[in-house]
């Protein structure tokens, strides 16, 4: 199945695209997905997507140490840096 | 109620003017709000100026969240919150907040949480144009953390 990662900011600018269509298997969680990232990005783009500082939104949530949550077809995952609105 | 995220620049006139039609005479008192983008960065380097990168739905709902928030905590008659997108030059509007209340109070203080909520749980990306080759991406400070976080310790 299919999933959506996006990315914002300074993770934009590091993974050198705002989105990725990814392939991952059905059944797949967030680890999963970092797995599949792994093998098409960089070592240093991956690093920033695994900053400690670094949120993570399924379909607009935030997921808070989701990692084991299950994705579905479609879903749009967003790696996003800390916020600075206002 | 107006909460909207926009490239183009806003004019407090207009928003003033649709906000007192809207509350008529139910509300006693408006506190307004506007950011504007500062010619110099923190560490005072001058800039030529923001870009301003938002997450388009998540964003909404984070102000929306916001928004709820604050009146839920006040009794608050109206709400706008405009903040804008894109490419901004110094000088120019990067956000507005007006807030209506019977008694200025609640008006004051619905401004401040809305404003400081905005700074640090909003989904959006500054990013300073002019220091270093490619900019400089800007976190929030100390301060914005200190300032919503004495929100979460008043009177919970």
């Amino acid at each position: 199945m299919k999933v959506r990662a996006f990315f914002f900011a300074s993770l934009r600018e590091a993974v050198e695209t705002d989105v990725l269509d990814v392939d991952v298997g059905d059944g797949a969680s967030l680890i999963d997905l970092r797995r599949c990232l792994a093998a098409r990005l960089r070592e240093d783009q991956m690093a920033a997507l695994d900053a400690a500082d670094v949120r993570v939104a399924v379909n607009h949530r935030l997921v808070h140490d989701g990692e084991a949550s299950v994705l579905a077809a479609g879903d749009e995952i967003a790696f996003m840096p800390p916020v600075t609105g206002g | 109620m107006s909460i909207r995220i926009q490239e183009d620049d806003f004019s407090l006139d207009r928003e003033w003017d649709a906000l007192r039609k809207r509350i008529g005479g139910s509300a006693g008192s408006i506190v307004a709000f506007a950011g504007l983008v500062r010619e110099r960065a923190r560490a005072g380097e001058e800039v030529s100026g923001l870009f301003l990168e938002h997450y388009p739905g998540m964003t909404e709902s984070s102000m929306e969240r916001i928004v709820e928030q604050a009146r839920g905590r006040w009794p608050l008659q109206d709400v706008v919150v405009i903040h804008r997108v894109g490419d901004l030059k110094p000088g120019d509007q990067i956000v507005l907040v007006l807030v209506a209340s019977a008694h200025r109070g609640a008006a004051f203080a619905g401004c401040e949480f809305v404003m400081d909520m905005l700074k640090t749980k909003a989904v959006f990306w500054k990013k300073e144009v002019g220091t270093g080759s490619k900019g400089t991406w800007i976190r929030s400070t100390g301060d914005d953390f200190e300032r919503a976080k004495h929100w979460r310790n008043d009177g919970e």
